[in-house]
Formats: structure tokens, C-alpha cells, sequence
């Protein structure tokens, strides 16, 4: 083995984490501002909005990124990274919508009821009683599916973005070096990972107290 | 309050209910119930588990809405136009047999936010109602404790104050002890029985007939979504007209 | 009145949509996907072979993994959690890749596609599949194991005929789910060059470049294989939340 690879090629790796890092934060962004949108509106009570958000819930969550990603690229002639955010916010933004709405169903109708008997408008009940409850729920979910948005952006890798994967595949294409990349990239995830992690169970402290 | 149970035609009742029919699907749940509750009475409604106490009383404050007969609330009949009504909605009080409290934020968040909100008081006003209300219930050292970290009887207390600090003219209690565990219901029932006498509007859904029997005015007894009896607490445990209520007195009297 | 009502409507209201959007395709070069079809089921079925595969290597192996996390010493109990999180932590290509490259230190020859591509999709299934098990397994009372215990079965034998059966009818949805979920993922054998339909799908459009058609078709079959299964998972259990 030689570990001196990753010290040569650590300019190459770096912009890859960097990558890495920009397109998950604008997916987990994207997917987690449209999937709750989508996890409130299946939440009302009208059977439109319900069955509508469960029809691009099935429809997203049953096709792979990878067939998502091929058809924005290949098909809808989008630009590669374009393609690559629609791809991972459409696919994740359907996880987090049922994440969210079984979130909705875990707060009792008390809270509501009391809430709008209290004299609150309808509105207020949802962004002050049920939301925050909500979310406090959801906090480990959401953390998995964050972290999902960080694994699946390695496909974007396919149509040739250089994030983190593909410079697993570039290192070994050059130098034959690929156990040792692919070691160092998994490390690199595995952080990823718990930062995500990290970062959530300090949200969760500072705004649900633990 | 005595003296307004005698003088039964003063005044228009607080709450009117004439041929009030509800259904849920097939089930039909309030069958032409008609009712009168008199401003600073004392109502408590008992009867068998689904025969329509919580549906009467969600029906006053239009948590839920009656498919036929009119519901006349402080001289207005209610319709979406009465409902929209913040101003009405947090004129009447409301106590479940749990969750009230919202889980998310403190006891003096929870007993200020609607105050704040609905009402437009600010911050220190709403806090120094609160703060003297949770002295008199005994709750003051725990304004800054989360719901989680109270008793269910303490929650209950809080739940009480906190409907108490809308200022509200009725208050509706759904069976608001029947979550607790023995020791805690006595400190509940104390707080309501003040409430009561201080002539506040009440509505309790409760099988402590003991409270009922000392506090209530009226008793209302249902039965498959009837108002089976509508009697004085005194006549309806000495000797009830129905055998429906007689049996079920039985029952809970002497399990 | 009728929710009944409204999901028939609702129902029809999509199929309608659907016919009107297959219509106004119907001038495109299907042919090419039907001359192409021989070639892209036996793809197809390439893709289920890995999943099945995939699945049933990593139902031995997750079990193994899931009783070594719930009942080992604590030495194999964290080897066990560390394999677990490592590989549901890192991207499912980054495991295919690790698995490929490593192969010439480990074995000292490279492996070829199918090989790499079964052991690494068993790797992450059984990974997986642990966490289901570990569920399932935790949703068997307690009082169950000390009840066979006291009756004189050993260790291994009430692990094996008084947990396991429990378990494994609990853990039934969240079984098929990541069935489904592994069926996706088979999609990333690509990147090794095995043949599977996702990669038939990029060949024949290569060849013929009829893209609408060919990626149209794909996201059709993709979505009918999986939705057909998660069907199946609502069915069993309602409630159940898919994650992956
Ligand atoms: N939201 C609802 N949907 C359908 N049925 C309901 C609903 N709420 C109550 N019911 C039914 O109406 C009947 C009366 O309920 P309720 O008023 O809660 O009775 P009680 O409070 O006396 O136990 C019961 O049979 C109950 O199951
Ligand atoms: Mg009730």
C-alpha cells in the first residue's frame, strides 16, 4: 500500500470534499424547504392536496437518482449540475414529505383543538403549535435523510462532476491507487456523516432542549 | 348563584341548544338534544362511555358542528361567521383529559401565548396574570418547567389557569381527572370547586360524582346521544326519574 | 361523503392523465424499445438476480451481524455496530468501488464485475438488513425469551425457534421495503460495467440514441417493479414509513 497517493493527489481530493460538500448542503437545502412544504400540504385536510402529494411521493420514491439524474442529463438536456440538484432534491424531498407527515400524525388533536380554541387562527395553530412539535419529532428521521442526500450525491459523479467519488475513480485511472482513495473517501463520508449528526443533535438541544 | 338558580326566567341562557342532531358517518351521535345553561351554573354531564358527553360539549365552542337544530352561545348563534370569531372562540375555556398543555414550550409560555396573540397584551402584563394565577393554584415554582416535567395533576392545574388567563365567560371541562392517578385528582377537583364558586360558567364532563354532587347545579345525564335527565344535583342522586340513569348511578356509584 | 368515492375518481383522474400523456408519445420510435426488449429483460433479470441475491446473502450475514450487536461480547459487539454504520454512512457506489479496487491488495487478483458486484451489494444489504433483523428481534417481549429459557431450550435454541420466527413476521414490512430499496440500488453496478438494466437502458440508447423512449421506459419499469412491492408493504403494515 502507499498512503503517499492521498498526500499528491490531496489538492484533488480536497476540491472533491468541497464539491461534495457545496451540492449537499444546496440539496439538503432544497430537498428539506420542499419536502416539508409538501408534508404540510398532504397534512390538510383536503383529499386533493393529500392524494396529490402522495402521487409525487410514490412517483419519486419508486424510481432510482440514478434513473432521475440520466434523464435530466441525457433526455432534458439540463447542465450537470443543475441535473444533479433536481435529481437529489426531487428524490429526497419525497422521503422528508412522508417524514413530515407522519410527524403531523403523531401530535395529538388536543394540541390543535386547544390551540384554535384559545382563539388563534388557523395559520397561527399550524407555524406555533403543530410545526415545532413537528419537528422535534422528526429530528433523528431527518437526520438520516440528510445524510442520505450527502450518500446519493456521489452519483452525480456519473455525468461526470468531480465530486469525491469520481476522484476515487480518477486517482485509480492515474495511479493504479484506488483501494487507498477509496479508503480515504469513505473516511471523508463517514465525517460527513457525523457532522450531519453532530449538527442536528446540537439543533435538537438548542431548540427542543434535548 | 343560588340566588340565580331561582330566578329561572331573568335572563336569556348562557348556552342554548334546541333539536341539535350530529352525526358522524352513519353513526348518529346527538339525537334533538336541547339544553339551557344558565350564566354562572354549574352543569355536569355524565353518562355512558359514547353516548355524546364530549360531542355536546365540543359542539359549544364549534370544535364540532351540528348537522341540524340551532346552538346559541353568549346571545349568538353559531355559524362559520360566530366561529371565525377569535374574540368568541377565547371567550369560552377548554380542558381536555390531556395534552392541553403544548409539550414545546414552558408553563409561563404556554399561559402568556394566547394572551399575547390573541389578545394583544404584552409581555409583562400577560406574565404578571400568570405569575399571581400559578401562586393561587400552587404552581409558582414551576413557570419555567416543561409540561413533560409536571404531574398530570399539575398539568391539569396549569391547563386550567392557562384557559383562566383568556378571561373566558364559560368554561368546558372533558373529563379533566380521568387521566390521573387517585392522589392528583383531589388537587384538580380543589382548584375547579373554587372556580365554581367564584360563579364562573361551567361545563364539567366528569364521573366524580362526588364533585358533582357538592359543586353541580344541574345534572345532565346522557345516554346513546340522548339527554336521557336534566335534574338538580341533589334530586338526580336522591332519587332519579329514569331507570337508564338509576342503573347507571348504580354503576358508578358501586363498582 | 364517499372517500370511497373520491379515490375511484381520483384513480381514474390519473389513469386519464396517464393515457393522455402516452398518447401524445405515441409517434415516438417505440420500435426501438421493442427490438431492444430481448436484451433489456434479460437486463432486467440480471437486476433481480443481484437483488435477490444481494438479499438473501445479507439475510444470513445481517443476522449473524444483528445477534452479534444484540447478544455478542462487547468486542464483537462493536465490530458489528461499526460494520452496520460504516456502510449505511458511505455512499452505495463508494462501497462498490472499495470493494473492486481493494480485491488485487486482499486477494491478489482483480475481481471480475459480477463478483465484485454481488459482494459488495451483499455487503450493504447485510448491513441493512442487521438493523431490520436488530427491530425485529427487539420487538419480540422479553418475556418470551425467559419463558423458553426457564423451559430448558439453550441460548442458540430459543434465538433460533422462539425469536427468530417472532421476529421475522414483525420485520416482514420493513423486510420488503428494503427489498424494494436493494432493487434500486442495483442500478450502481454500472459503475462497474456489469450489465444490468439501467446500463442495457444507457447501451441501447448509444446505439439507437432514442432517449425519450428508452429513459421513459426505464422509469417505468423502475417505478412498476417497486411501487408493485411497496404495495405490498402498505398492506401488511399501514403505518410503515419508508426511509431509504
Ligand atoms: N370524530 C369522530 N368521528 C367518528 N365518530 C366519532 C368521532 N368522535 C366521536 N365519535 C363517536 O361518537 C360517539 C360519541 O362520542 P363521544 O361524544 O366522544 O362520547 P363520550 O364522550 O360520551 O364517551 C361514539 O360512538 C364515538 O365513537
Ligand atoms: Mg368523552
Amino acid at each position: 500500500m502507499d498512503w503517499a497517493v492521498l498526500w499528491d493527489y490531496r489538492q484533488v481530493l480536497i476540491d472533491g470534499l468541497g464539491l461534495t460538500v457545496a451540492l449537499s448542503a444546496v440539496a439538503i437545502g432544497g430537498s428539506f424547504v420542499l419536502g416539508t412544504t409538501l408534508g404540510c400540504i398532504g397534512s390538510l385536510p383536503g383529499f386533493v392536496a393529500r392524494r396529490s402529494v402522495d402521487t409525487y411521493v410514490e412517483a419519486m420514491r419508486n424510481v432510482p437518482v440514478v434513473a432521475k439524474l440520466f434523464f435530466l442529463y441525457f433526455v432534458l438536456g439540463f447542465d450537470a449540475i443543475p441535473a444533479g440538484l433536481i435529481a437529489l432534491v426531487s428524490h429526497q424531498s419525497a422521503y422528508i414529505a412522508d417524514v413530515v407527515a407522519s410527524g403531523f400524525r403523531t401530535v395529538p388533536r388536543e394540541q390543535s383543538e386547544a390551540a384554535w380554541s384559545q382563539g388563534l387562527a388557523r395559520h397561527e395553530v399550524f407555524v406555533w403549535v403543530l410545526l415545532p412539535q413537528v419537528f422535534r419529532t422528526i429530528m433523528p428521521p431527518l437526520t438520516s435523510q440528510f445524510i442520505e442526500v450527502v450518500k446519493n450525491s456521489s452519483v452525480i459523479m456519473l455525468i461526470g462532476v468531480q465530486e469525491m467519488t469520481f476522484q476515487t475513480q480518477h486517482i485509480e485511472h492515474q495511479t493504479f491507487r484506488g483501494f487507498e482513495a477509496a479508503t480515504a473517501v469513505t473516511v471523508l463520508y463517514l465525517v460527513l456523516a457525523l457532522a450531519i449528526a453532530l449538527a442536528m443533535t446540537g439543533l435538537q438541544r438548542r431548540f427542543f432542549g434535548g | 348563584m343560588t340566588a340565580a338558580a331561582g330566578t329561572k326566567d331573568e335572563a336569556e341562557p348562557i348556552i342554548r341548544f334546541r333539536s341539535v342532531d350530529k352525526h358522524f358517518g352513519p353513526l348518529h351521535v346527538l339525537k334533538g338534544v336541547d339544553l339551557d345553561v344558565r350564566a354562572g351554573a354549574v352543569v355536569v354531564v355524565c353518562g355512558p362511555s359514547g353516548s355524546g358527553k364530549s360531542t355536546l360539549l365540543r359542539c359549544i365552542n364549534g370544535l364540532e358542528r351540528a348537522q341540524s337544530g340551532t346552538i346559541t352561545v353568549m346571545g349568538r348563534t353559531l355559524d362559520d361567521r360566530v366561529l371565525r370569531s377569535a374574540d368568541f372562540r377565547a371567550e369560552i375555556g377548554l380542558v381536555f383529559q390531556r395534552f392541553s398543555l403544548y409539550p414545546h414550550m414552558t408553563v409561563l409560555r404556554n399561559l402568556t401565548f394566547a394572551p399575547r396573540k390573541v389578545r394583544g397584551e404584552t409581555r409583562a402584563q400577560a406574565e404578571g396574570r400568570a405569575r399571581e394565577l400559578l401562586e393561587r393554584v400552587g404552581l409558582a415554582d414551576k413557570i419555567g418547567a416543561y409540561p413533560g416535567e409536571l404531574s398530570g395533576g399539575q398539568q391539569q392545574r396549569a391547563a386550567i389557569v392557562r384557559a383562566l388567563l383568556m378571561n373566558p365567560r364559560i368554561m368546558l371541562f372533558d373529563e379533566p381527572t380521568s387521566a390521573l392517578d387517585p392522589e392528583m385528582i383531589r388537587e384538580v377537583l380543589d382548584v375547579m370547586r373554587d372556580l365554581a364558586r367564584s360563579g364562573m360558567t361551567m361545563i364539567v364532563v366528569t364521573h366524580e360524582m362526588g364533585f358533582a354532587r357538592e359543586v353541580a347545579d344541574l345534572v345532565v345525564f346522557m345516554d346513546q346521544g340522548e339527554i336521557v335527565e336534566t335534574a338538580p344535583a341533589a334530586s338526580f342522586f336522591s332519587h332519579p326519574a329514569t331507570e337508564r340513569a338509576r342503573k347507571f348511578l348504580d354503576k358508578v356509584l358501586h363498582h | 361523503m364517499g372517500e370511497r368515492r373520491k379515490e375511484v375518481l381520483w384513480r381514474l383522474a390519473l389513469l386519464a392523465i396517464l393515457g393522455f400523456v402516452a398518447w401524445s408519445l405515441r409517434d415516438l420510435r417505440w420500435s426501438v424499445v421493442w427490438e431492444a426488449s430481448p436484451f433489456l429483460l434479460r437486463a432486467l433479470g440480471v437486476s433481480w438476480l443481484l437483488t435477490i441475491v444481494s438479499v438473501a446473502v445479507g439475510m444470513v450475514a445481517g443476522t449473524v451481524l444483528a445477534a452479534a450487536r444484540l447478544y455478542g461480547p462487547p468486542g464483537i459487539r462493536h465490530l458489528a455496530v461499526g460494520y452496520i454504520e460504516l456502510i449505511r454512512a458511505v455512499p452505495q457506489i463508494m462501497v462498490i468501488f472499495w470493494v473492486f479496487f481493494s480485491a488485487p491488495k486482499l486477494i491478489g487478483m482483480k475481481l471480475s464485475a459480477w463478483p465484485a458486484g454481488i459482494v459488495a451489494l451483499s455487503m450493504i444489504a447485510s448491513a441493512y438488513l442487521a438493523e431490520v433483523i436488530r427491530a425485529g428481534l427487539a420487538s419480540v417481549p422479553r418475556i418470551q425469551h425467559e419463558t423458553a429459557w426457564s423451559s430448558g431450550l439453550g441460548a442458540t435454541q430459543t434465538f433460533v425457534h422462539v425469536a427468530l420466527p417472532q421476529a421475522l413476521r414483525n420485520m416482514l414490512p420493513a423486510l420488503i421495503a428494503h427489498f424494494v430499496m436493494m432493487f434500486k440500488i442495483t442500478s450502481l453496478v454500472y459503475v462497474i460495467g456489469l450489465i444490468d438494466f439501467f446500463r442495457a437502458i444507457v447501451l441501447v440508447n448509444n446505439r439507437e440514441f432514442a432517449p425519450y423512449e428508452l429513459y421513459l421506459t426505464m422509469g417505468a419499469v423502475y417505478f412498476v417493479c417497486s411501487w408493485a412491492l411497496s404495495l405490498l408493504v402498505r398492506r401488511l403494515d399501514p403505518k410503515y414509513t419508508l426511509q431509504t
